[in-house]
């Protein structure tokens, strides 16, 4: 449940960096097409939602908000130092985080 | 033209922001980065002490047994000592740790005898003389200054801390539009701020969290006026608030004491949770006392003030029970709990770690871009001032000779003999001796200091594991396939740091060799790539240079 959290934050944040102009088009050498922007917005918030959720069930509100923040600082760091290098990799795992997750939180 | 008018006005709060972010952050900067650093490692406190004492090979066990073994070391050890402080183990530090007070302490000494007891045995455990992980946790406030002005100092820095988060969140101008971006390529300044802005936003709600919740953790000696309006003394004042400590007068009757196990047993099934402090007053009196804490392990609120019990010391009656704590003391009990991070399981505390390791980063490429800043607005050709040298090579003493200085601790642990009275005080000389020297190799050798002073602490750090092998039997061919964590945790950690500083050093040393090359080539503007690029151990500030491109 703690790596299905962190996989939501991580493809939360890869959908929010893709939401942006420069980051979309260093993947796909063209520019952000207006009506995927909005989805990309609303699937990122909502998986870093999510995220907080699966972190809360494991160990309440209290402690589990905590802990959230804490990989959200984790997952955006690893992504931006991944984005930096290897950009197109760096998005592809976020989709790949995004499939894994509810997969990890069945388990 | 009243918008032109608000948006100057926005630009000279951003620019005076500015101003304040830039010199509060330096000024500080230094002892930030050394708090920072120390404050990361203390949130391994018991488990660097237990790597740094590796002849303590001992299993945690139930706290009532441990009560009642601790129990009888004291009536045999100190029958007249007026208190005594039990920590029953626990899975992070397995030994039952015992502290009284001596009746008739020596002239000059408190008296404070402090031993470990081995939970299976009930022995006084002897493992060799150091401060293990205290050191650095004590550091990260007291920053081996006499008491208070080691404590004031840390709290005027984060105060500056606390000032330079704020004023750093207003000059920001583009959070999010910059949120992932980090550009290694460009070079320089402009790298250098790439880098900072994401470190600092990324950790914004730890650094935020953890500056404020260290100042309240002394707001009794910061902001004293509160309590003095409404108690008589400091001393009212703490009795009511850490009643758990409180001083209780004795009879000056003799009687004999309950046994504590079953208190300490009583307590675990009211709370369902772990004890984690018992403290009896005036033992072996009729006036005895003894009170259980709950374990600060067991909530996040439960940093300073947790859920204790009062007992009888004689009959073992109930007296009072402090379960559920008013609001105020939650919430500062939960700012306090939130700082010292004693809640978390082991995965939070490697995010703790790590995010905080992410702040140590955040002042030390803030430092860096001060310099990189002003290398950048030099005229080609021209000498650095006196001001720039001399920052540069505090930077470099201070941010890479801190890891030197950190791993020169743990090197001394291992090669200062064990038997040698007051070795634990070669330990810190050798902390202060490894940054001292660190100092002054960066002024002396000021073109290659980050590139050395980097590599020396890869190779410092990185060795542990080694020199760990070629002193003890718990190396890591033992400790990975015993599944000892603590001893094997503690290695791997050294060799990932050292790891991650030899990464830096190769930066460093790729940005100072490149622009090089151009100065030989006799182009002039790389003259002034060399300076910008030796400044900062840059991630391939040279490419950009090589490119002969200009700076943004």
């Amino acid at each position: 449940m703690i790596l299905a959290a962190f996989c939501l934050a991580y493809a939360g944040f890869s959908a929010l960096c893709l939401a942006m102009d420069r980051h979309y088009e260093d993947v796909f050498d063209r520019t952000l097409p207006r009506r995927h922007r909005i989805p990309l917005r609303l699937f990122g918030a909502l998986a870093l939602g999510l995220s907080l959720c699966a972190s809360a069930a494991v160990w309440g509100w209290s402690y589990g908000t905590v802990e959230w923040i804490g990989i959200l600082s984790l997952a955006g760091l690893l992504l931006i130092w991944f984005l930096t290098y290897k950009p197109r990799a760096a998005l592809a795992a976020g989709g790949l985080c995004a499939v894994a997750a509810p997969v990890l939180a069945a388990l | 033209m009243k918008p032109a008018a608000k948006a100057q006005g926005e630009e000279g709060l951003r620019q005076s922001m500015s101003w304040l972010h830039t010199w509060s952050g330096l000024i500080f900067g230094w002892v930030l980065f050394a708090m920072f650093l120390t404050g990361t490692l203390a949130f391994f406190r018991p488990e660097i002490t237990r790597w740094m004492q590796p002849e303590i090979q001992t299993h945690s066990a139930p706290a009532a047994q441990s009560a009642a073994l601790a129990q009888r070391y004291l009536e045999a050890h100190a029958p007249d000592a007026r208190r005594w402080f039990i920590t029953p183990p626990s899975d992070r530090e397995p030994v039952i740790r015992l502290l009284y007070q001596a009746p008739k302490p020596k002239p000059g000494e408190r008296g404070f005898v402090r031993v470990a007891l081995d939970p299976a045995t009930g022995e006084a455990v002897q493992g060799r003389e150091t401060r293990g992980g205290d050191f650095f946790y004590r550091f990260h406030f007291e920053l081996e200054m006499g008491f208070p002005w080691g404590r004031w100092l840390a709290s005027i820095a984060g105060m500056f801390m606390l000032v330079a988060i704020i004023s750093g969140i207003i000059t920001h101008k583009k959070i999010f539009t910059d949120f992932f971006t980090f550009r290694p390529r460009k070079g320089g300044q402009r790298a250098w701020m790439d880098g900072h802005n994401v470190l600092s936003v990324l950790g914004l709600p730890f650094y935020l969290m953890i500056t404020f919740s260290g100042l309240v953790l002394f707001m009794f000696m910061l902001m004293p006026a509160g309590i003095l309006a409404v108690y008589e003394n400091q001393r009212q004042y703490s009795d009511e608030v850490f009643s758990s400590f409180r001083i209780t007068p004795p009879k000056n009757a003799p009687a004999p004491l309950t046994p504590l196990a079953p208190l300490v047993a009583q307590a675990e099934s009211h709370w369902q949770g772990r004890v984690g402090r018992v403290i009896v007053n005036n033992p072996g009196d009729a006036g005895a006392v003894v009170t259980v804490s709950r374990d600060a392990a067991d909530g996040v609120s439960f940093g300073r003030i947790s859920p204790s019990m009062r007992f009888d010391g004689v009959t073992g009656q109930l007296q009072d029970r402090q379960d559920e704590l008013s609001a105020a003391v939650r919430t500062a009990g939960t700012i306090s709990g939130l700082h010292l991070g004693l809640f978390a399981a082991p995965f939070l505390r490697w995010l703790y770690f790590l995010v905080s390791l992410a702040g140590a980063g955040m002042v030390g490429t803030g430092l860096v871009l001060w310099i990189a800043k002003r290398r950048q607005k030099l005229r080609p050709g021209a000498a650095e001032t006196f001001s720039l040298r001399l920052v540069d090579g505090l930077n470099a003493g201070t941010v890479a000779g801190l890891f030197i200085a950190v791993a020169a601790v743990f090197w001394a642990n291992r090669l200062v003999p064990a038997g040698l009275p007051g070795r634990e005080l070669w330990e810190t000389r050798a902390f202060f001796a490894a940054w001292g020297l660190s100092l002054a190799y960066a002024f002396l050798f000021p073109r290659r200091k980050w590139q050395d002073l980097l590599s020396a602490g890869a190779l410092a750090l990185g060795l542990v594991p080694v020199l760990n092998a070629l002193t003890t039997q718990r190396h890591l061919g033992v400790s990975l396939p015993a599944g000892d964590w603590v001893m094997a945790g503690f290695d791997l950690t050294c060799l990932a740091g050292g790891l991650l500083l030899a990464w830096i050093a190769r930066r460093a040393a790729r940005g100072r060799k490149a622009p090089a090359a151009q100065a030989r080539a006799g182009a002039a503007p790389a003259r002034r790539g060399a300076s910008a690029a030796a400044a900062a151990p840059a991630p391939s500030a040279s490419t950009h240079y090589a490119q002969g491109g200009e700076a943004p």
